[in-house]
């Protein structure tokens, strides 16, 4: 499919055909994630208005991810259920609060462990980890909420279809219920698919949303629509964020700028997108090792623009301009502009 | 407000204009100039004073002079009414001294002077909004709130007024909202901080294609104007070179209008922008965000406090919160403003300590037996309006603090003078710090108390109230759902914090203000408000 097989409309306006600041930004994502070099980049997208840019720049970097082999959360995710287990074990289960708060406990967690699995395969059947589970072994030993007499032990290579409430599984249970390739088709022409990658999710690309949260975030990017000839999307559906489309994976992670919490247990994406100046800010010290693209809409007030060229003058110390990225992409659009830094 | 433009109508726009322009008057006026320079010498005078009374007096007529500056201002005897109402006036000389003296009578002369003609600016900004509305270009005028009636008082031949309400900007968020249009008319030099401040968005977002701006003589455009954090220029250019920003070039044509400045026996004029905003503010001030709630009132927090609000956007564990402007607290939020019946308590008890009993004494005593007292504290440098009534509260008991001077220096001269026998009131410092000292010690020792316990029992109010309030969750969920601007509920008497609780509806919220800690957190006019925009 081509581009031109594809129309855009924002708000309660006309299909038009793909506008350059939309292609733009959508192949400014998709650059930066085919272009990983090393060292880390940060870079600072100026707008000319409040605008859903960060949400195209993510989706580019997302087509660009469903085109990689190793895009995968499947190794990790194992891990990520054991430290859910251990945790639930370990604390959560003989915690004497009502009410769970890990900053009056102390215990370090962000979150409480209820020590629940499912399994994408029997949604409806709740599991609960066992205190028979050989953390150090890797064997995971839950029982059913409705039958506690019956215990199960799972094999190894199954434990990637539970997943614990809350959060995406690690895989779909059927090409159906992934993520569909049409959706993404024709947006970048020379852009591959790998399909497995369509039901399996992924965890290294972060969207930090706006600073009002997570709704708000959404509300924005529900606003903008692409189509083809059959089906019309909404950029927030084509986002692969946990909960914003019927896809049981999840190929973005989503950062709440405002409680400061993630949809997952993050461990040091490749990229984050910041959606506005207070997430860019909060990005760039909560994600230490990753690289950061941050949109900031420049009519905003002075001061707040001051703390943002603060913020990037202060990197200069430890990083570089970075040109030659700029090159990889279509002619700039007016209006927009960009710096990006690289760490030496 | 018409709705805004969709931001693909506005790459749109920005891609269709290849130039924009700036299309600058710069107005010459000897009578006007004469008025400006003996303001300035009198805020600058007034500000070396240094006192309780010249740093107010001089933020006001530094306010007054930033309006004229930025404002069509009619020449007439408005203006001298304005310098009055700003405190200065009748017993000046006295008060002040001979050279601001002659100052203000300098510059009273200039106001009255400037009544007999006609303000070149408004003269030829009538012209230009005219000439706007002939051509049937869509425009915009950019100004300050309490500047409209000057400019909806402007003639036109064509006897039509500047009226329509959607004409005017007055904020950052008025101009983010606003379509694109043809003509931006701004009457200032562009600066992104202090009265008449307007957004750098407009050199680098531009909505318009053109901009008509009047500045008077000598008023220069910030030099770092049109910032973008992206997008950092370290060139310098000359004032009419083209400037590009963000790929787009702006060119700039001056006009001068008004006096011929050849034939003025007066020195060229100078930035008073420039000049006034190295002072700063006399009273102490600290920098605050604005929430507005509707289109009328507001209120100004500092960008750390915590301001209790309620989200109705965030599920009922979130959604009652304290959050800080800076982070969290945002438009569509509610601030939670709680107004508690009296319920007794009284704070800390300071203990009479053992300084203040003696020196509260002998203020008694020197009240009483020395005719002579006040004069002498005056002379010493006590420089207090209502130096008798102070001395009156003075020595009153200690309350929840030991009532005494706020000034260190007028502690010091107060005790020197109250003549106390100080060997017979030996401490423990006595032989390692002055007398006068330990009892300062003493006093602000109390303070430091009251404040605490002040800090102890507001955060235990606090507390109360959140748990009020999530008990309540389901009622104000539906009343935020039904009042979409502002809403309250009652506390009952039963309660131990009876009351009632307001609920405003944040519509914007933007920096760029400066106030005194007393001015934090009260609702009240947008008008009154504007004052301490930076």
């Amino acid at each position: 499919m081509k581009q031109s097989d594809l129309s855009f409309a924002e708000c309660d306006g006309d299909w038009q055909s793909i506008p350059r600041w939309v292609n733009f930004s959508i192949r400014f994502g998709y650059h930066w994630s085919e272009s990983e070099s090393g060292g880390r980049r940060i870079a600072l997208v100026s707008m000319p208005s409040a605008s859903s840019a960060a949400g195209l720049i993510a989706l580019g970097a997302m087509i660009r991810d469903l085109g990689k082999v190793d895009a995968d959360d499947i190794t990790t995710h194992t891990n990520s259920l054991f430290d859910y287990a251990r945790q639930y074990l370990d604390y959560c289960k003989n915690c004497d609060l009502k009410r769970c708060d890990p900053m009056i406990r102390g215990c370090g967690f962000h979150s409480e462990s209820h020590g629940v699995f499912r399994s994408i395969f029997r949604k409806n059947n709740i599991y609960i980890v066992s205190e028979e589970t050989d953390l150090t072994e890797k064997k995971l030993v839950v029982f059913e909420r409705r039958n506690p007499g019956i215990k199960i032990e799972f094999e190894p290579e199954y434990v990637k279809n539970l997943y614990y409430d809350g959060r995406p599984p690690a895989m779909s249970s059927s090409s159906e219920t992934g993520l569909q390739k049409s959706v993404y088709e024709g947006l970048i022409e020379e852009a591959e698919i790998y399909s497995e990658n369509l039901r399996m999710s992924y965890s290294g690309l972060v969207l930090a949303g706006r600073a009002k949260g997570r709704s708000d975030t959404r509300t924005a990017y529900e606003s903008l629509f692409f189509c083809n000839e059959t089906e019309s999307f909404t950029l927030a559906e084509m986002l692969g964020i946990h909960g914003w489309s019927e896809s049981e994976i999840s190929r973005t992670a989503f950062f709440n700028t405002r409680t400061e919490e993630s949809d997952r247990v993050l461990d040091q994406p490749k990229l984050v997108v910041a959606d506005g100046d207070s997430s860019f800010l909060k990005a760039i010290d909560t994600f230490k090792k990753s690289d950061i693209i941050g949109v900031i809409d420049r009519s905003l007030e002075r001061e707040k623009l001051e703390l943002v060229g603060q913020k990037f003058a202060d990197l200069k110390t430890w990083y570089r301009s970075d040109t030659e990225f700029l090159g990889n992409l279509p002619a700039s659009v007016p209006g927009i502009s960009i710096a990006i830094l690289k760490k030496q | 407000m018409t709705e805004s433009n969709s931001i693909t109508q506005l790459f749109e726009f920005l891609e269709k204009s290849d130039l924009f322009q700036v299309e600058k008057y710069e107005v010459h006026s000897t009578k006007f100039s004469v008025l400006r320079r003996s303001l300035r010498r009198m805020i600058v005078l007034l500000r070396e004073e240094g006192d309780d009374e010249g740093g107010p007096l001089s933020d006001r007529l530094r306010a007054l002079l930033s309006r004229w500056l930025t404002t069509p201002v009619e020449f007439d005897y408005n203006l001298s009414d304005s310098l009055e109402a700003t405190g200065a006036g009748a017993g000046f000389e006295n008060r002040w001294g001979t050279q601001i003296a002659t100052a203000y009578r300098e510059a009273c002369g200039a106001a009255r002077e400037l009544a007999e003609v006609n303000n070149p600016l408004r003269k030829k900004l009538e012209e230009i909004v005219e000439g706007l509305r002939r051509g049937g270009d869509s425009f915009r005028i950019y100004c300050h709130r309490s500047a409209v009636v000057d400019f909806q008082s402007l003639k036109s031949p064509s006897g039509e007024e500047v009226s329509a309400k959607e004409i005017f900007l007055h904020t950052p968020r008025d101009y983010r909202h606003s379509n694109t249009f043809d003509v931006l008319v701004k009457v200032g030099p562009l600066r992104s901080r202090g009265w008449g401040a307007v957004p750098d968005a407009f050199l680098t977002a531009p909505r318009f294609n053109k901009l008509v701006q009047f500045v008077w003589a000598g008023c220069q455009d910030e030099p770092d104007f049109g910032y973008d954090p992206a997008n950092v220029s370290e060139e310098i250019r000359g004032a009419n070179d083209p400037k590009s920003f963000e790929g787009f070039i702006w060119q700039t044509t001056t006009t001068q209008t008004g006096d011929d400045p050849s034939v003025s026996t007066l020195t060229s004029d100078e930035d008073d922008f420039r000049l006034l905003s190295d002072f700063g503010h006399a009273v102490d001030i600290r920098r605050c965000f604005l929430a507005q709630f509707g289109q009328q009132q507001g209120a100004l927090y500092s960008p750390r406090g915590d301001v209790l609000s309620y989200d109705p956007s965030a599920g009922s564990e979130g959604a009652l919160k304290f959050r800080t402007v800076g982070d969290g607290l945002s438009e569509g939020m509610f601030v939670i403003e709680d107004l508690f019946h009296d319920t007794g308590t009284c704070g800390a008890q300071a203990e009479e300590g053992k300084y203040s009993k003696i020196w509260k004494q002998a203020i008694w005593d020197k009240m009483l037996f020395d005719d002579n007292f006040e004069n002498k504290l005056c002379d010493d440098g006590i420089s207090l309006i209502h130096l008798h009534q102070s001395l009156l509260q003075w020595r009153k008991p200690a309350t929840s603090v030991v009532h005494a001077p706020q000034r260190r220096r007028h502690f010091q001269i107060l005790i020197r003078n109250l003549d106390i026998d100080q060997s017979q009131h030996k401490s423990e410092s006595w032989n390692r710090i002055p007398w006068w000292m330990a009892a300062w010690n003493e006093v602000i020792k109390t303070r430091g108390e009251a404040i605490q316990t002040g800090m102890h029992e507001h955060r235990a109010a606090d507390d109360q109230l959140v748990k009020f309030l999530e008990s309540r969750l389901m009622e104000i969920q539906e009343k935020s759902a039904t009042n979409p601007e502002s809403f309250y509920l009652t506390i009952p008497r039963e309660n131990e914090l009876p009351g009632r609780i307001e609920f405003h509806k944040i519509t914007a919220i933007e920096a760029g203000f400066r106030t005194p800690d007393g001015n934090l957190r009260t609702i009240c006019d947008l008008e009154e408000i504007e004052q301490w925009r930076e």
